[in-house]
């Protein structure tokens, strides 16, 4: 019923259809919501690690990078379809952090030492938040690059760091005579210290100081090319937040219909109430908005396509699952009941699971903010 | 006949718009009046017609202009662009596709190409006093004199009753087990002998509504539509048209516009609070396109859309009140002066507000869609389980 492949045209294709296939037989080897208990707060990496190593079995983590670079070549709209999977079955898997993120960017510079460190399997994130999120062009970048001989000096600390503590090398924003840059760091180089700070789901995303020494090949991109190129990136990781979102979303509102049918006070199932069926119908039609804004969008994810179009259906799917996905969520709990607000049920780790991801690279107000400063014929709008 | 699907979209909409542009009076863009009189938008009724651009959801082999969900939207936006009247348009989106798919070749061949030439203006007769959302009790009943059926009966509601010429209605034949069965959709002019119509002002002073009274009204059995005892499957078919055309984004984005202009040229997009609110439900209104695409091309591809299609009239509806509430929240004082209601160019903010309340009254009130929504898409419990 809010299946995300009925909406797009590119899931029909037969190379994406099978790597979702991949995504749903992986992931029926295990229950989600069991696998997210026992990885709550875990004192270590272990759970990330290895659930990136279960996608990277299946060749999800190069999905999109190309053919000749060791991938699968897959529009990047792909990235959508298999994080509404992993949303809706609760995976623990650090797929947008450690995957859409990094493969986004790397993608957006055509870099290909980029490229080939992630297509061997190389588990990255990228760093370059300082402060709440804004866009890169409007990021005050405090964390500065000097030359020092032949080598660079990184000084500074970035926050929100979703998927620092698997990785083994970081993408840095940072500033270099004035200009920005992006850098790449060995997580494990002396001078790189990670403070982690646990989230309302179990997860956890790290601040991050850096005083550390570097060579000159570290530096990956820098002036404009970088700055539009983490751009793309953030935009490619928040349609993919979207999908996941979705996910979730699809799999609460399933739960609590199906919660709606069993449940009996005053001898009739409450689901029999119009009160109680008029909101659900309401949580569904919102569901249903989000699925065909989100599958839309996700055909958008063509390479060539025009960056100020992808900006908007980025931001605008991120908007509305953020928000349909909240709205859902706090219903979800109400119509449960009681037992929606107890630790016990498996119904508050999905909604954990949203208000995290939802709050992720912008919560639905920024992104709205950003859609009012953006043209609105960009998304295929009327005037 | 043209092939329109085989343009360009930039080229479709290019066409249009210069049509529109050279054919659209300048006294019928943004016209004061919900539904302007037969009188007044003839000569672009018939522009449109002359042109074969009137019936953009019909087949070609019918006059129509078969167009392809995408450029159906480009249609509709060009219209609502240029703001062009709403036209005596119930035989083009109503009665058209189900005679279409219903009809006899000889029905085809009578009313299909006088919709076109506006010979016939069509008004839909369901509604009754005591048969609303629950029109399934309707009590108008037809009995069999030889080739003829005798109507008895009482219709209300029912929009375009100043000018029109004929109605489809529903009139129970049979007293069936339930009460959906024995239902039977008949075609009806309305200058038979027996018929007998009055006008009802709306809310803004138009009588653009009226009742029917039938009273030992003649019908040649030739005017069935569908199987006899069998109108209610027609009856719902055409609501499943009406419901894709009333979730259609135009009221809504009709009405953004006009706030957005108004909103330009008094300065309240710097207003944070008001660019919030307004970005929220351009928002809605953009995301309900996508909603809206995938159901047409559902359409178009040969598949009935099932009753999750009445999310759309819901969404677009209620999104379209929304707007115009807000256009009367910022118009404030001036908002609320009548004097100039009906004048071309004036506060569009009264006007809308008007004109969106019905909206989620007719064609299936917003609650009727939601109980329908819950029990036929989520299959949640009936209240008698």
């Amino acid at each position: 019923m809010f299946s995300l492949r009925e909406a797009s045209a590119l899931a029909r294709e037969p190379e994406v259809a099978a790597a979702i296939d991949a995504v749903d037989r992986y992931l029926d080897g295990s229950s989600g919501p069991r696998r997210f208990r026992a990885a709550r707060n875990s004192p270590d990496a272990a759970p990330e690690r290895e659930g990136y190593a279960g996608l990277a079995r299946i060749g999800i983590t190069t999905a999109c990078l190309p053919e000749a670079g060791g991938g699968s070549g897959l529009a990047a709209g792909v990235t959508a379809l298999v994080a509404e999977r992993l949303g809706h079955r609760l995976a623990r898997e650090p797929f947008v952090e450690n995957v859409v993120l990094p493969a986004g960017l790397a993608l957006a510079l055509a870099s290909e030492p980029m490229m080939a460190s992630l297509a061997a399997g190389e588990i990255a994130c990228v760093a370059w938040q300082e402060g709440s999120y804004a866009r890169p062009a409007a990021t005050a970048i405090s964390a500065a690059l000097s030359r020092d001989g032949s080598r660079l000096r990184l000084r500074g600390r970035k926050r929100f760091v979703m998927g620092a503590r698997a990785s083994t090398c970081v993408y840095v924003l940072a500033l270099l005579q004035g200009e920005p840059a992006i850098v790449r760091v060995e997580g494990a180089s002396p001078g790189v210290a990670r403070e982690d700070r646990r989230l309302a789901d179990g997860t956890c995303w790290s601040d991050i100081s850096f005083d550390v020494a570097l060579e000159a090949p570290a530096l990956v991109a820098r002036g404009e090319a970088a700055r539009a190129a983490l751009g793309a990136a953030l935009d490619l990781a928040n349609l993919a937040l979207a999908g996941q979102l979705h996910g979730l979303q699809a799999r609460i509102l399933e739960m609590t219909l199906e919660y709606l049918g069993l449940r009996v006070q005053f001898d009739r199932p409450i689901g029999s109430f119009q009160a109680l069926q008029h909101r659900a119908v309401d949580l569904y039609t919102h569901a249903q908005i989000a699925r065909f804004l989100v599958g839309e969008a996700t055909d958008a994810f063509v390479p060539g396509a025009e960056a100020r179009v992808l900006e908007a259906y980025a931001s605008r799917a991120k908007a509305r699952c953020a928000d349909s996905a909240l709205r859902i969520a706090k219903e979800g709990i109400q119509m449960h009941g009681g037992i929606g607000f107890s630790d016990e049920h498996d119904l508050g780790l999905y909604v954990k699971r949203v208000l995290v991801l939802s709050a992720w690279l912008g919560n639905a107000h920024w992104h709205r903010r950003r859609l009012a400063a953006l043209d609105p014929s960009a998304a295929g709008e009327a005037e | 006949m043209r092939d329109w699907n085989s343009l360009p979209d930039t080229a479709f909409r290019a066409e249009l718009r210069a049509f529109i542009g050279a054919h659209l009076p300048a006294g019928l863009r943004d016209h004061p009046r919900r539904i302007p009189r037969w009188e007044t938008t003839r000569p672009w009724y018939l522009a449109l017609s002359r042109a074969g651009l009137l019936a953009p959801n019909w087949p070609a082999e019918h006059g129509g202009m078969g167009l392809a969900a995408p450029k159906m939207i480009i249609y509709f936006e060009e219209l609502e662009r240029a703001g062009a009247p709403r036209l005596y348009d119930m035989g083009l989106f109503m009665l058209g596709p189900i005679l279409i798919r219903h009809g006899s070749e000889a029905q085809k061949r009578e009313y299909l190409p006088r919709i076109l030439s506006g010979e016939h203006r069509w008004s839909q007769g369901y509604s009754e006093p005591g048969a609303g959302s629950d029109l399934a009790s309707l009590r108008t009943v037809a009995r069999q004199e030889g080739e003829y059926w005798v109507l008895e009966g009482h219709k209300t509601w029912t929009t375009f009753l100043d000018d029109a010429t004929h109605m489809f209605l529903l009139a129970r034949t049979r007293k069936g087990a339930r009460k959906q069965e024995g239902l039977t959709l008949f075609l009806l002019g309305l200058d038979a002998p027996g018929v007998r119509r009055r006008l009802i002002a709306t809310l803004a002073g138009h009588e653009e509504l009226g009742e029917v009274f039938l009273d030992g009204v003649r019908v040649p059995a030739a005017n069935i539509v569908g199987p006899l005892h069998g109108g209610w499957g027609a009856a719902k078919d055409l609501l499943e048209f009406e419901r894709i055309n009333n979730g259609s984004p135009k009221l809504p984005l009709y009405a953004l516009n006009q706030l957005h202009a108004y909103a330009r040229a008094n300065g309240l997009l710097a207003d944070p609070a008001f660019s919030e609110r307004f970005t929220r439900l351009r928002l809605d209104l953009q995301d309900q396109y996508c909603a809206y695409r995938h159901f047409c091309n559902q359409l178009k591809s040969g598949r009935t859309p099932g009753p999750e299609v009445s999310l759309l009239k819901i969404w677009s509806t209620e999104t379209f009140q929304r707007l115009a509430e807000l256009f009367l929240e910022v118009a404030r004082e001036a908002g609320v002066e009548a004097d100039l209601l009906d004048e071309a160019g004036s506060l569009a903010a009264l006007r809308l507000w008007y004109r969106s309340r019905p909206a989620t009254i007719y064609s299936g009130s917003s609650e009727v869609q939601r109980n329908l929504l819950a029990r036929r898409v989520l299959g949640l419990p009936g209240a008698g389980a």
